[in-house]
């Protein structure tokens, strides 16, 4: 989990600075992720949703640009922010993560590549990210958590170039992400 | 003289302050008009204008940089009848905005729901202009609706915000 916290906490600082792209629709974009059967199988509302959408990001994005050009460009070009936290006890582990499986399988089948998988049982984990053909810009990053008590859904959409990210993890002290190379992932 | 001063201010400050919930007005019909079964009735209510926060400002030598805020509105209201199951959805709580506001475009950016309590965090945003205009507040928790809204130019204020965060770990720094 210490690697999920990590990379949330850039997920949920992303969410609440800037961004640019809002011409284009977030759900063509090939970084994006229905996570709809997800949410239906819990079959309760989420307890946490945070919705980051184009437009707010833009605003955002301008009140960094004078503090720090190179975490502005970055944001920038995010489209799409959502996280989804459901805290409940009645959800059955078992179900959401065979379900997780089957969204997993389509990543897989869709191009994308699978950057950490955790099968502890009960605990599952799968992070993903969508690259470019030429690897040089990631599309998308999933995330998808399941474990007793707690399921944590995350998607971000943007046209994030690999060079942003080992430059956001040097920025926010993270070294897997500083140190972050489109071959490893490859 | 201290007298007189602080007479002053307090005349100062007060003419920037009521404790009418006369803004929340449109989003309080707005809600009842959508749920028929429900009443509001204000218990507390203040609304802060934008000479407040000059003042503030003066006297935090503009550190703050708040005179950009225009309102910072407060209501609380009970819910009737009591002790029945009140749930807002999304549309009731956007909606109830639009009539607050219908030239802004809101965007709900944060849900919280809980057994007793949920949040909505709604933002106001000029499309045309580009910029944040809003931002918006409901709690709902077991009979109790507070409402909060803040209106003005958020720019300076969340610089002001983030500041004291710089150069901490897990924090970008900017110098």
């Amino acid at each position: 989990m210490k690697i999920v916290r990590r990379l949330m906490l850039p997920v949920l600082l992303i969410g609440f600075m800037p961004l640019a792209n809002g011409q284009d629709d977030p759900l063509d974009h090939p970084g994006y992720v229905d996570f709809s059967v997800l949410t239906n199988i819990a079959s309760i509302e989420p307890t946490v949703e945070v919705s980051l959408k184009a437009p707010l990001l833009n605003m955002v994005t301008n009140l960094i640009r004078s503090e720090d050009e190179e975490a502005a460009d970055f944001i920038s070009k995010l489209l799409r922010v959502t996280v989804n936290v459901f805290k409940s006890s009645a959800i059955d582990v078992s179900e959401i993560s065979s379900s997780m499986n089957d969204i997993a399988e389509d990543l897989d089948d869709q191009g994308w590549d699978r950057v950490v998988r955790v099968r502890e049982d009960p605990e599952h984990v799968d992070i993903y990210f969508r690259l470019s053909d030429d690897a040089d810009v990631i599309y998308g990053i999933a995330i998808m958590v399941a474990e007793p008590g707690d399921t944590v859904l995350v998607n971000i959409v943007g046209d994030i170039s690999t060079d942003d990210i080992a430059a956001l993890g040097r920025r926010f002290d993270i070294d897997e992400l500083a140190e972050l190379e489109v071959d490893s992932i490859n | 003289m201290k007298t007189l001063l602080i007479c002053g201010s307090l005349i100062l400050l007060t003419g920037c302050m009521s404790f009418t919930d006369r803004p929340f007005r449109p989003v309080r019909d707005a809600l009842t008009q959508q749920m028929p079964g429900i009443r509001l009735e204000k218990e507390v209510s203040i609304a802060m204008g934008g000479g407040m926060f000059d003042f503030l400002d003066a006297v935090t030598f503009n550190e703050a940089d708040l005179s950009e805020i225009d309102h910072v509105q407060v209501a609380v209201y009970s819910i009737h009848p009591r002790g029945g199951f009140v749930d807002f959805t999304n549309e009731i709580s956007r909606e109830s905005l639009v009539a607050k506001d219908a030239s802004l475009n809101w965007d709900r950016i944060v849900k919280v729901k809980e057994d007793n309590e949920q949040v909505w965090v709604y933002v106001g945003m000029d499309l045309d202009r580009n910029s944040l205009e809003a931002l918006s507040v409901f709690v709902l928790e077991n009979n109790e609706l507070v409402l909060i809204n803040m209106d003005g130019d958020f720019h300076n204020m969340i610089e002001f915000a983030m500041g004291p965060a710089r150069g901490h770990r897990g924090v970008y720094n900017s110098s």
